[in-house]
């Protein structure tokens, strides 16, 4: 009896637990070699952008927290660095040291969080659960600085929300010592493992002119070895005063953007560490009446303060007319912020450019031609966050 | 690596074996876990939780109405009706959060010019309805009465 070859369809998602979320893959497989791949989206669509048009600018700094949620600290500053190149402010140097040590910190957590799922999903459970007793230091420091563990609201337009206190600087720079340790445990774990490694090397790969063809950025883009950085290209915070080296992959496969995303988390304990080095004292709020709240001892003491802040509260700060488009380097790739402004305390227009949603489109490329099983290392590769892809 | 080296630790399985040490050795670490219900995580004072209205130390409520809260909330999950009282002064007469709307930002505490809202350490607010997620003046006052004399989260 003669057997017929025949494609079929299969529909992977939204609820399989290995593409992170709620992404859904509609694969054309033959046998198990999968023929192509079209992701669907919009499963976790919230209307980030509109939701924009109708806050304030200050109220917009939560919403922001809900695109990558696993690097709000990242996301906070993307935005206030947009509105406030708008604005033309100047941020008083602690904050922008310590808008870098909460970026820093969110991506070393967003990292972690990666690498425990991305071995998960290749078959090495344990790194889970040695990422996440790190992850739970983090998060601690978080709520220790800004008071809340995930949704950290932090950076604020003209600085950030409130100051280090001495019981942070010291908790954290003592885990900054011993946290390249647990790097070397996760190393020792999947690193040379030949599990891991047959199930990544030589998987998904992108070559360095298709990855700057497809838009890649952050990790996806420097594993296949392009040299490209915003912290390096277009500093911003306190990027331009620290001291740091860009990993570099060199066959742009899932092997290669995992060993330069765990070495993207040594180079963040090596600014963490400049940064608490360098930081000076002083104030962490931009001394400009017309966009900072006032002091609350002011605010009770006299009138003339007390209506300003009302007037602050009630109406927020208006942006003159004008657009503006930052990117910011965030554990995913480029986060950018497109806003218009027509001179009111709300933003016209507020396009986000998440690097989530871009770097997915390269995945039926990387996927084609490869078993069933390789979409799940490829999906864990490109590092996507549903809450970013979808906003 | 030798040729030699490389097949010894391939048939002995050297990187397995390198994991496994480290497994071992953490199996007489201390227990990072918590059994939670019992053992309750220690949140610090600037942590972010339930809201809280406070008193004047003659349990005169602190609260002037003025609604700046209400109108600094990103989701609008603040909910403030006043009346004049006899005496010409402002009262109050609904004061609610919808806690299940509420995202926890901290905007209404910077907002409030009196200090009289502020965020406690409760974060076990899970319930089995709606309606007892939407917290009242009265809940509010005493959930900060609780907190007489302890620090909570200021702006």
């Amino acid at each position: 009896m003669a057997t017929t070859s025949k494609e079929i369809t299969v529909n992977m998602g939204p609820q399989h637990p290995s593409t992170h979320g709620v992404l859904r893959l509609i694969l054309e497989l033959d046998g198990e070699t999968v023929v192509s791949c079209a992701p669907h989206l919009g499963y976790l669509h919230r209307g980030s952008e509109k939701l924009a048009e109708n806050r304030t600018y200050q109220q917009i700094v939560p919403l922001t927290d809900r695109f990558d949620y696993l690097s709000c600290g990242n996301n906070n500053l993307a935005y206030a660095i947009a509105v406030e190149k708008l604005m033309g402010i100047e941020v008083p140097e602690r904050a922008d040291y310590l808008r870098t040590i909460v970026a820093e910190l969110s991506r070393i957590s967003s990292h972690l969080l990666w690498l425990a799922t991305h071995a998960a999903d290749i078959g090495a459970v344990t790194v889970l659960l040695y990422t996440l007793r790190e992850r739970e230091e983090i998060l601690e420091l978080f709520e220790l600085l800004t008071g809340a563990r995930l949704t950290v609201s932090y950076v604020n337009i003209g600085g950030v929300r409130r100051d280090a206190t001495p019981e942070f600087i010291a908790r954290c720079k003592d885990f900054m010592s011993r946290f390249p340790a647990k790097i070397d445990d996760y190393d020792t774990l999947i690193m040379e493992n030949r599990i891991f490694v047959g199930r990544t090397k030589g998987i998904g790969i992108i070559s360095y002119d298709e990855a700057i063809d497809w838009g890649l950025t952050g990790g996806s883009l420097r594993g296949s070895g392009v040299d490209y950085d915003l912290r390096k290209a277009a500093p911003y915070a306190a990027y331009d005063r620290v001291e740091f080296d860009v990993p570099l992959g060199k066959t742009g496969d899932v092997y290669d953007r995992y060993i330069i995303r765990v070495e993207e988390m040594r180079q963040s304990v090596r600014i963490i560490n400049q940064c608490f080095r360098d930081m000076p004292d002083g104030p962490v709020k931009a001394d400009i009446p017309t966009v900072s709240l006032p002091p609350k001892d002011r605010v009770m003491a006299d009138i003339e303060t007390l209506a300003h802040h009302f007037v602050l509260v009630s109406k927020g700060f208006t942006v003159a007319p004008g657009e503006v488009y930052v990117g910011c380097e965030v554990p995913k790739g480029e986060l950018g912020f497109y806003i218009v402004s027509d001179g009111s305390s709300s933003p016209l227009r507020m396009k986000v450019r998440s690097p989530s949603f871009v770097n997915l489109q390269c995945l039926p490329r990387m996927v084609k031609g490869h078993m069933i099983a390789d979409i799940v290392s490829c999906i864990g590769s490109i590092d996507i966050v549903l809450g970013e892809v979808d906003r | 690596m030798s040729g030699l080296e490389k097949f010894i630790k391939t048939i002995f399985f050297w990187e397995i074996l390198k994991g496994m040490k480290l497994t071992f050795k953490t199996m007489f670490d201390k227990p990072v876990t918590r059994l939670y219900p019992k053992e309750k995580p220690v949140v610090p004072p600037v942590s972010r939780g339930l809201h809280a209205l406070r008193r004047h130390p003659n349990g005169k409520e602190m609260c002037i109405a003025c609604g700046l809260c209400a109108a600094y909330c990103p989701t609008r999950c603040i909910n403030i009706r006043t009346s004049e009282n006899p005496d010409h002064s402002k009262a109050i007469d609904v004061y609610e959060i919808e806690i299940l709307k509420c995202l926890f930002c901290g905007y209404c505490v910077e907002a409030c010019p009196v200090r009289a809202l502020t965020m406690t350490q409760e974060y076990e607010l899970a319930s089995y309805t709606r309606e007892s997620l939407l917290y009242t003046k009265a809940m509010l006052l005493a959930n900060g009465d609780r907190y007489v004399g302890k620090e909570t989260h200021f702006d």
